[in-house]
């Protein structure tokens, strides 16, 4: 069966979706992950499977697992913890209890011929800020005042999906700034054709790899780096490795006051990145390697500077980039780097093919 | 871009310069950051070939005195006919990206010999 999700413009809100519905597929058909292409103005979502109409008994922990507050915390985080509970408690519900009416609504040709389900009760729903800072406008907490604005509300069901999708694939770093307040590190990588159980299974991978960052692009350059090792690992190791991801879409939360609101935020091409971690010769896994490292190395105090060319190089990669990343690793190698940890001549050419 | 920087990094007179500026930044007698910072800064090639000059003068005295092998004559008239086809950035960091790699088997030999000395 196929299945799409009609993107919005607002680029996470859309990929959130796609996910939180291929959760659905995933858990609904036993396990059976279904494809998600990325196929211009939709996400198109291939399933091997008959469309499910609700939870088998065998995945239904599974699915409750789905819902794991300490996961959902973070696409709610600007939400106080009772009206978060409410938030969870109400996207479960709805998506449990009309499971299969939610999953119809996404077949290619309900959606082709525009029939909205009749059964399923469309409320509009506040978009978290969290999931989505281009729908950050004003307070969330509650306050003596009543707050309403349209222009950031979507449909319960394309809010449940976004938030479920967010919750399960989202990357949200947290680290204890200057004055003792916090900051969130978010990252989310934009399919071009993955296969859900694949996404899931990187986002395992990499759920606890983390370092002391300098910001969102550092952490989002850093993790793009991590993530490419593992499809490389992967690649080595299985028959077939068919995951792409297009882009990896980050931005930055930070605690003013008692609020939570977003600052930078950018996206960065992985094609490069993972066009070399595919590449089978040894010296791509070296860059890779080196790369972390650089990051490791530039996560220290007094190592900022390494931190912030290799970002540059990673994210933008270009002569300038290069130089500058050139010039500040001269520097360090005064400083002592393992051997194993510094370009060779070929390894360098590897570089310079991604310049 | 990178055709270029790779084609450039693989030329044999930028190979024998990068060397002679790996070697002249890993001894550590002769550490010798100036002649980078200049190559660095270079912009034209009027600057870049007086950049290459002021490094052959400090590395000829040092390589006189440590008896270093020293990059050959037609790789200089090759590396600033090279600024001349493909413009001074892409020399400057292919040479730049020679000082970075690790040493060669025989450069590392070369280099230890220095420090018994």
């Amino acid at each position: 069966m196929q299945y799409i999700v009609l993107k919005s413009g607002l680029e996470i809100f859309d990929v959130a979706r796609a996910y939180g519905l291929a959760a659905c597929l995933y858990y609904g058909a036993g396990f059976r992950a279904p494809v998600i292409i990325d196929a211009g103005t939709v996400y198109l979502l291939e399933h091997d499977a008959e469309m499910p109409k609700h939870i088998p008994e065998e995945c239904q922990a599974g699915w409750a697992a789905c819902f794991d507050h300490k996961h959902w915390r973070d696409v709610l985080r600007t939400y106080k913890q009772a009206q978060f509970e409410a938030k969870v408690k109400k996207a479960r519900n709805l998506l449990s209890e009309r499971f299969g009416t939610v999953i119809e609504q996404f077949l290619l040709d309900r959606v082709i011929a525009n029939e909205p389900s009749k059964d399923l009760e469309n409320n509009l729903e506040t978009l978290s800020g969290a999931l989505e800072p281009t729908a950050f406008k004003g307070l969330r907490a509650p306050t003596r005042g009543t707050y309403s604005e349209n222009q950031v509300k979507v449909g319960s069901v394309d809010w449940a999906l976004a938030c479920l999708g967010g919750s399960l694939v989202g990357k949200y770093i947290s680290q204890r700034t200057a004055g003792n307040k916090w900051e969130y590190y978010v990252n989310y990588w934009l399919p071009e054709r993955v296969t859900f159980d694949g996404v899931l299974d990187l986002r395992e991978k990499l759920r606890s790899a983390r370092l002391s960052y300098l910001g969102a692009e550092n952490a989002a350059a850093h993790q793009a780096v991590l993530l490419a090792k593992a499809i490389r690992r992967r690649a080595l190791t299985e028959l077939k490795c068919t995951d792409r991801f297009s882009e990896v879409v980050f931005f930055t939360l930070f605690q003013s006051s008692q609020q939570i609101k977003p600052s930078s935020a950018g996206h960065a091409s992985l094609s490069h990145l993972l066009k070399l971690a595919l590449d089978p010769k040894p010296e791509a896994e070296n860059v890779l390697n080196i790369w972390d490292y650089l990051f490791r190395r530039g996560s220290t105090k007094g190592a900022e500077g390494l931190a912030i060319v290799v970002t540059e190089f990673v994210i933008r990669p270009n002569l300038d980039s290069y130089e500058r990343c050139l010039k500040e690793l001269i520097r360090y190698l005064r400083k002592g780097v393992k051997g194993e940890f510094q370009y060779d001549e070929k390894t360098l050419k590897e570089v310079m093919a991604y310049v | 871009m990178s055709k270029s920087l790779a084609s450039v990094y693989e030329d044999p007179s930028v190979k024998d310069f990068g060397s002679a500026l790996r070697r002249a930044l890993r001894i550590e007698e002769i550490q010798d950051y100036a002649s980078l910072i200049e190559l660095e800064n270079a912009e034209t090639p009027d600057d870049f070939a007086d950049a290459i000059r002021k490094f052959l003068r400090r590395f000829e005295s040092h390589a006189r005195r440590m008896k270093l092998r020293r990059p050959m004559e037609e790789s200089l008239t090759r590396l600033i006919s090279l600024v001349d086809d493909y413009g001074v950035r892409i020399v400057r960091a292919a040479l730049v990206s020679h000082a970075l790699v690790k040493s060669s088997l025989a450069e590392e030999q070369e280099i230890a010999q220095v420090i018994v000395e």
